[in-house]
Parts: C-alpha cells; sequence; structure tokens
C-alpha cells in the first residue's frame, strides 16, 4: 500500500478514497480512475 | 462435534457427504441447504442452546447487511447513513462477543485494580465466537465496501455457518467463497474426493498422533508450574518448545481437516499455514502463521489505522513513512503504534486474559523490532553480503526462540505457571538433571546438578517427542508443499523451483503407494481415538 501517494493524491484533489478502494488498487491508473469519479461526484 | 471424533468420522461426514450428492442430483439449492441444516446439527451438537444463541445474532447481522447494501447501492449519496449502520453493526458484534467472552474478564480486571467484588457471570462461551463474529464484521465491511454486492438468506447462512471452518477458521471472505458455492458441482468427483481425503488423513493425524502425543509430556509441566512449583531448565525449555510444536500441529492439523472436509464436497478455503516455524523473522512467522487471521486484522484494522494515522500527519505537513530513512516520529506514529494496537486486539481476540494480551503485545514488540532492523541496521551495517549470511541463520534462531518464549505465555494457566517457567528458562530454577543421565556425563557433570524429581525415562521420551516434531516441522514439506498439484488450498499451486528439491519424491499423488502409506496414518489414528481431546483453538 503505497500509502503516502495515496494521501497525497488525497490532500492535494481534497478527496477520500475508502479503505476497500486503497486495498484494491494495484496500479496508478486505478487510482486515477477513483480519483476521477470521486471527482465528478463532488 | 469434533472432527477427530467416531462420530463424526463414521456418522456425520457419510451422513453429510450422501445427503449433499443425492440432493445435488436434484438442485444445488437442495444440496446447499443440506449443508446449512447440517452446520447446524455440527453447531447444536455440543451444545444446543449455542444455535439459540447464535441465530439471531446471524439474523440481525443479515438485516443490517441488507440495509447497508441498499445505503451503498444508492450510489454514496447516503456516505454517513451506511458509516452509521456500519459501526451499528461493528458494535452489535463487538458487544456480543465481549458479553460472551469479555464481561467476566472485565469484571476481574475491575476487581484487580479498583477492589470491587463483582461477582462474576460465568457465561458459557458459545464455540467458536471470536471466529464466527470477525467474520461477521468482515462481512458487513465488505458491504459497506462494496466487495460485496449482493446476496441472499441463504447464501449469508452458508458463509457463517460453512461446518468445516464453522468453529475454528480458516477466516473467509465471502467473495472468495460464494462464487464457488454458486459453481460447485454437487456430484462426486474422484480428484475432490481423493484430495480432500487425503488432507483430512494428514490433519488428523497431525492433530491425534503428533499434537496430542506430545501434550501428554507438555501438560503436565505446565500444571506443576502453576502450583508455583519452580522448574528446572530443561524440563521449562521442553515445556516452551514443547508446546510451540504442539499448537501447530494441532492447528495446523485442524486447517488440513477443514480444507479436506470442504474439499470433498468441491470447496477450496483459503490456506492457513505455510511451515511458520521455518521463518526467519516473526514478520514472515506472522505471514505463515494462522495466515487468515493476519489477513483479517491487516486488512481491517491495521490498514485503516495506518491510513487515517497517515492522513493525520500529512495532513499537518510532516512526512510519512516511506522511503529507506523515516523519522522516529514517523516510525512510532505510523508503525509502531499500529502494530501494537493491531497485536493487542490479536492478543484480547485470543483470549481473556492478561497473559493473552501479554502474549500479543510481546509479538507487537518482536515486529516493531523486526521492522526497525529492517530500517536502520542497513544504514550501520552496510555490508549487505555479510549481513544476509550471518543474519539468514541467525534470524531463524531468533525467530524460533522468540515464538516459544512467547507461546509459554499463551499457554501458562495462570501468572504463576508463566513466571515459574520463563525463570526456569534463564535456570533460575536451577539445571538439573535426572540421576540416571547425570551418572554418564563423566567430565561433564559439574555443569548440571542431579535430581531424584526429574525421571530418565520422562526425560528420553519428551526430548524425543520434541526431535522428532521439530524435524518434521523444520526439515520436511508441508501438506500444502506436498499436494500443490492438486491446488489444495485456494491459490496454492507448485512454486517454480530453481533446482528441484530433494524431497520431491514425497510429493502426493493419488497412487497405490500413497494409499497405503494413508492408510497406515489412519490406522496409527483410529488406536489413539477415543479420548476427549478438542482443539486448542475451540476455545476462541
Amino acid at each position: 500500500m503505497y500509502v503516502n501517494f495515496i494521501v497525497a493524491v488525497e490532500l492535494q484533489l481534497k478527496i477520500k478514497f475508502r479503505v476497500a478502494d486503497v486495498e484494491s488498487f494495484q496500479t496508478v491508473g486505478d487510482i486515477v480512475k477513483e480519483a476521477q469519479s470521486l471527482l465528478a461526484r463532488k | 462435534m469434533l472432527f477427530n471424533s467416531y462420530e463424526f468420522i463414521f456418522a456425520f461426514l457419510p451422513a453429510v457427504l450422501a445427503g449433499f450428492f443425492l440432493l445435488g442430483q436434484r438442485s444445488r439449492s437442495l444440496a446447499l441447504g443440506w449443508i446449512i441444516a447440517a452446520s447446524l446439527v455440527f453447531y447444536a451438537w455440543w451444545r444446543p442452546l449455542n444455535v439459540l444463541i447464535i441465530a439471531p445474532s446471524i439474523l440481525v447481522n443479515y438485516v443490517l447487511a441488507r440495509w447497508l447494501l441498499r445505503l451503498a447501492a444508492d450510489e454514496g449519496r447516503s456516505p454517513v447513513a451506511a458509516r452509521l449502520v456500519l459501526a451499528l453493526g461493528i458494535a452489535f458484534n463487538v458487544a456480543f462477543l465481549g458479553y460472551f467472552k469479555y464481561v467476566d474478564f472485565l469484571l476481574t480486571v475491575a476487581n484487580d485494580l479498583v477492589g470491587t467484588r463483582f461477582v462474576l457471570t460465568q457465561v458459557i462461551l458459545p464455540l467458536g465466537i471470536s471466529f464466527i463474529t470477525f467474520q461477521k464484521i468482515a462481512f458487513l465491511v465488505d458491504v459497506h465496501g462494496r466487495r460485496v454486492t449482493s446476496f441472499t438468506l441463504r447464501d449469508y447462512g452458508l458463509f457463517v455457518l460453512f461446518f468445516p471452518q464453522l468453529i475454528a477458521g480458516p477466516i473467509v471472505h465471502y467473495r472468495e467463497m460464494m462464487p464457488q458455492f454458486h459453481q460447485v458441482s454437487c456430484r462426486p468427483d474422484r480428484e475432490n474426493l481423493a484430495v480432500g481425503l487425503a488432507l483430512f488423513v494428514f490433519g488428523l493425524f497431525k492433530k491425534v498422533v503428533l499434537a496430542d502425543g506430545i501434550a501428554e509430556h507438555v501438560s503436565p509441566v505446565y500444571d506443576f508450574a502453576a502450583g508455583g512449583h519452580p522448574v528446572s531448565f530443561f524440563p521449562a525449555w521442553f515445556a516452551a518448545v514443547g508446546f510451540t510444536l504442539q499448537i501447530y500441529f494441532d492447528f495446523s492439523g485442524y486447517t488440513d481437516m477443514a480444507l479436506g472436509l470442504a474439499r470433498l464436497i468441491g470447496i477450496k478455503l483459503p490456506a492457513n499455514f505455510n511451515s511458520p516455524l521455518k521463518s526467519g523473522n516473526i514478520i514472515e512467522f506472522w505471514l505463515r502463521w494462522h495466515m487468515t487471521l493476519t489477513r483479517f486484522l491487516t486488512a481491517y484494522l491495521y490498514n485503516p489505522l495506518v491510513l487515517w494515522l497517515t492522513r493525520r500527519r500529512m495532513a499537518r505537513g510532516l512526512p510519512g513513512i516511506g522511503g529507506r530513512n523515516p523519522s522516529a516520529g514517523a516510525f512510532f506514529q505510523l508503525l509502531v503504534l499500529p502494530t501494537l494496537v493491531t497485536m493487542f486486539v490479536s492478543g484480547v481476540w485470543h483470549g481473556a486474559g492478561y497473559l493473552f494480551i501479554l502474549w500479543g503485545l510481546l509479538h507487537g514488540v518482536y515486529l516493531c523490532v523486526n521492522h526497525a532492523w529492517r530500517f536502520f541496521v542497513p544504514r550501520i551495517w552496510t555490508d549487505k553480503d555479510a549481513r544476509e549470511r550471518i543474519m539468514g541463520p541467525a534470524g531463524f534462531a531468533l525467530t524460533f526462540l522468540a515464538v516459544a518464549v512467547a507461546m509459554v505465555l499463551f499457554r501458562s494457566p495462570n501468572v504463576t505457571a508463566a513466571k515459574e517457567l520463563l525463570e526456569g528458562m534463564i535456570g533460575l530454577g536451577g539445571i538439573n538433571l535426572p540421576r540416571s543421565i547425570h551418572a554418564h556425563l563423566g567430565p561433564l557433570a559439574g555443569v548440571f546438578s542431579p535430581s531424584a524429581q526429574l525421571s530418565g525415562r520422562e526425560f528420553a521420551i519428551s526430548g524425543a517427542w520434541a526431535a522428532v516434531l521439530l524435524l518434521g516441522a523444520l526439515v520436511l514439506p508441508n501438506t500444502l508443499e506436498l499436494m500443490a498439484r492438486f491446488e489444495p488450498a485456494l491459490g496454492v499451486r507448485p512454486r517454480p523451483a530453481a533446482s528441484p528439491s530433494p524431497l520431491r519424491f514425497l510429493d502426493w499423488t493419488p497412487t497405490v503407494p500413497w494409499a497405503v502409506a494413508l492408510s497406515f496414518l489412519v490406522v496409527s489414528v483410529v488406536m489413539r481415538l477415543g479420548g476427549k481431546s478438542e482443539f486448542l483453538y475451540w476455545q476462541f
């Protein structure tokens, strides 16, 4: 779990991933996809 | 009902299999319903009242999970409500477990610390309540996290009650079990029957012959120490190492049986043990010992805690723990703290008592030391080759000793026993040998004292038991390795080796020589069956 990177993304974009999502991230692409989905819901 | 009892092996299991395959010819739904009914009978056998206790809690969890599912399906439009329902579900399960397992311990702590005089409730602990509760909490978290997106009452009942893993695990995830149940053929399959039966026999042998065999020599030492008697050096070490081997063969034997029973009907459970005593460090040990508990605690406690703490730190502009040079603050806040909390919970989960908590915290300290070593020692000891050459064998020995010392806390019936045994292990109880052995030591006789209390015969038999079991645990391939060609547990496959193992000839295959070998194991088991011998982990 690249927790520093993930939390840095959260702070930068002002979003919060679910723990389940964080554990399921396999690639940076997964993080981008979930971040976009959270941003779209804002 | 015990897996190692006549009624289970010769009545319950054949009836369950016959019913499952017969009903499976009509419909899968009927066959799976039969497994749920059989699981309830299995659970009720020990104490029928247990079903009345556990069934309402299953129904409450089911209702909460359905509620969560509706809220989760709302595309996150009501996240606060979903979080509240999840919190309610976790609180309900923790309170349920707390009442049955911890209320007396908490009253004892209050009586000890504040001097109150609460009368203990003496509530009888429903079998396997810790395992069942963990699984129910995991399910709620998975529904909340959208890792489970649909389920029925039958599916949920099957997931929680499936008898091979109902009492002592492996702790499973809904998402790894349910697709299997939905696809199971419900027809006898030769490979599944052969693999399942072989796993069951291996497990039965490990439990009935090996674990129960050494237990006859280990238990008297703990009972002796519990009376406040000083224990001499060798018996104390035998108690520590002997119990480590006993619990390994007991619990991994149970797990093999659980895997085998599930496999008989075509279901694969996750692996729970992978020769943990061969580990080179304590982090590796926890990745190979009770693996599904480690997986549960990591996913549902450690990771969320680390994520929460990292968010707090980084929001304040402080660095996380990445890279090779973490600051002391990050190391303590993001590694030591969550590790100690997780291992504290692990200790409490194992049992309601001071010694279980100490055992968990001691392992937490071991893990922190191991992490600190990984982070900080390479900076000081820069010769990587020398470090690995020396620390390879040293790490293995140190890990084994650390595990064995902690097991004294785990097994001791009271604090007095733990104190006497730990003192004995550092020689405070004397370094004695039986007279019959001492007389033959020649020039070494001065090092040890002769003792009339120790029996030379018992000393030799205990030593032989420990030596044989150590050999089995440290040198021989484990059951999953022996059977890797047939995926004995979920995802277990043969590891591609750089050079073929010299023990490759031991690999299990459904052949006549192996059938004969397993028959010998069965005979040795049957000769010892009949006594009441519960699995150590059933008490949890």
